[in-house]
């Protein structure tokens, strides 16, 4: 949507049509091309929510929830050995409701590695409340209850990303 | 005659058991059913992984007899292509199905760590049409039994919780005690990244024996979150990997509410990793602070009067894993609590009339110390052998080395939609 914009913000600018007379002032013509293309924003917007429902929405693999939910426990437990999909949560280090809750904070919101990582989004109270459930179980989950982001929150998470990568790799000015 | 026939039946049953033991509980949870450049791609999810590695679960998948038949055209599909295969999961394609077909998809010969299934790996499904939503069609044998009610492990895991204890403290007969707890959680949700947990809760700790009382009841509402955490590059060496604020409103009295508090106790908790892989073991190390007003006392001169109680505590957890017969699980848990009250509170004890009389009054510290192992018996119910010695809110009565065997019986509800 940003590149729909900034194709629109081009034609602009270089006056297809839109741009008026210089002698008229940009300054009083300036909020009706902001108008402009807050409404042509809000009309792909509502697109996107349309096509979405139209197509349905894509789901996860169900590798890409297996590696989702093997990669956050690992994480929530520090559990360093081998994670089959037959193992219970709470044979692989998920001991009990604090690391549970640790495990599915990770699922439904790690940036890196959790659902929000494969631009999906799913419902925290659909994930396991119980140690007792296996991965696999676990993984069946991720895949039945994530649901695809919107493109416009997909491109505002990607945004995201991409500035927390960029912050990181600005070093701090020291003094 | 009849002692050979019996023999060779008791032989195949000993052989058919033994052949059973070398094979695994594995079965098809989910299928799912996509289009890609010009194939259709069969996503399949297993109980059991096929391997550890990837390259050896491809193999095996690779090994295996894959057969796909188009139920509703009554063919055979050809081709099927195994496109990737990792952990419990396996990608196969086929050529392009139709829409709206019932498919049947059946693997013979394929291993989990070297095991064959105990059951035929089979499952039917239909090919989703434009637009339709692809839960649809999952397999039948899927493991969702959303809002169903299933067993819990402990009291603070559970949603309903209720034990009936036979207690024996030194100097006094054995008693009956009741420990229950219900609650009734909120619908979660994030704020930010973080997973907000709330709900209302019911918990009540009472016993007719006088030195083995802790007379406590609490209700009113919780509420806890995570506040740090130590971030995907923190490896698995770190020892402290989150810390949790937990937050509660909540009135807590004895048993016939002549001594009642309303206080708002708040603690941050440090989740530790857990240790071990077969045995586990974690510690959870906490401080806190116990803030609120008395509005009833058997000393009315304490009525209304601030409560402010900072405490600390340690909590750990070993979990060992055991299939002996109907012993399914085995945990041990510590919890070392003390308290050290800001203001004037007293330390109640029982007549034998049930009239309340004051034994202490003052500021000293109260410890609290609990050790309890617990033998699991399937999901609801277990049997717990406890150790209980110090002193607990709002009375502060002594429990004086109570030793307590515990009936008990846990249940949780599981999510739902």
């Amino acid at each position: 949507m940003a590149g729909a914009n900034g194709a629109w913000g081009f034609n602009v600018e270089r006056g297809s049509g839109f741009e008026p007379p210089i002698s008229s002032g940009r300054s009083s013509f300036r909020p009706g091309i902001r108008l402009f293309l807050w409404v042509v924003s809000v009309l792909e917007c509502c697109i996107d929510i349309a096509d979405d429902i139209l197509k349905g929405k894509a789901m996860l693999t169900l590798a890409e929830s297996e590696k989702i939910v093997k990669d956050c426990i690992r994480d929530a437990t520090g559990f360093s050995k081998v994670i089959r999909a037959e193992h219970k949560l709470s044979e692989v280090g998920v001991i009990d409701n604090d690391v549970l809750d640790a495990v599915n904070e990770e699922i439904a919101t790690n940036p890196e590695k959790g659902v929000p990582s494969k631009h999906h989004d799913i419902d925290p109270a659909a994930l396991p409340t119980s140690n007792d459930k296996t991965v696999a179980e676990t993984r069946d989950i991720v895949h039945d209850k994530a649901v695809e982001l919107s493109k416009t929150t997909k491109m505002a998470l990607i945004r995201l990303q991409r500035s927390a990568r960029t912050a990181k790799r600005t070093p701090r000015k020291r003094g | 005659m009849r002692s050979v026939f019996l023999c060779s039946i008791l032989l195949l049953l000993v052989r058919g058991t033994l052949v059973c033991a070398d094979k695994v509980e594995a079965s098809i949870t989910n299928v799912t059913i996509s289009g890609k450049e010009g194939r259709s791609v069969l996503d399949l999810g297993f109980s059991t992984s096929i391997a550890d590695d990837d390259t050896a679960a491809l193999q095996k998948a690779q090994a295996a007899l894959i057969r796909v038949f188009d139920v509703t055209a009554g063919m055979s599909m050809g081709s099927v292509r195994v496109d990737s295969a990792s952990g419990g999961t396996l990608s196969l394609s086929v050529p392009l199905l139709n829409e709206g077909d019932v498919i049947s998809i059946v693997i013979l010969g394929l291993t989990f760590g070297g095991k064959e299934a105990k059951k035929p790996l089979n499952v039917i499904a239909s090919v989703p049409r434009a637009g339709q939503k692809l839960e649809e069609t999952q397999s039948t044998s899927g493991p969702l039994s959303p809002g169903e009610w299933g067993g819990a492990e402990g009291k603070d895991d559970a949603n309903v919780y209720l034990a009936t204890q036979i207690n024996a403290a030194i100097d006094a007969d054995p008693n009956y005690s009741i420990d229950a707890k219900l609650e009734i959680p909120f619908r979660p949700f994030p704020i930010g990244k973080r997973i907000q947990k709330s709900g209302l809760t019911f918990s009540t700790e009472i016993s007719d024996a006088p030195k083995a009382d802790p007379d406590s009841m609490k209700f009113g509402t919780y509420w806890r979150t995570f506040v740090w955490d130590c971030g995907p590059r923190c490896g698995t060496r770190t020892w402290f990997r989150r810390l949790q604020w937990r937050n509660a409103f909540q009135s807590e009295s004895n048993k016939y509410f002549s001594n009642t508090n309303v206080v708002w106790p708040t603690t941050m908790r440090l989740i530790s990793k857990t240790w071990g892989s077969s045995t586990e073991f974690g510690i959870r190390p906490y401080i806190g602070n116990e803030l609120g007003l008395n509005i009833n006392s058997p000393l009315p001169e304490l009525e209304n009067s601030m409560v402010d109680r900072p405490l600390i505590g340690l909590n750990t957890l070993l979990l060992v894993p055991t299939e002996l017969g109907v012993l399914k699980s085995l945990s041990w848990e510590t919890l070392y609590e003390r308290r050290w009250p800001l203001r004037n509170e007293l330390v109640l004890e029982e007549n034998d009339d049930g009239s309340l009389k004051s034994t202490d009054f003052g500021t000293t510290p109260r410890d609290y110390v609990k050790n309890s192992v617990t033998a699991g018996f399937g999901p609801y119910f277990g049997l717990t052998f406890s150790y209980e010695y110090g002193q607990l809110p709002p009375s502060f009565k002594l429990i004086d080395h109570a030793f307590k065997v515990e009936i008990t019986f846990k249940a949780k509800r599981t999510a739902g939609d």
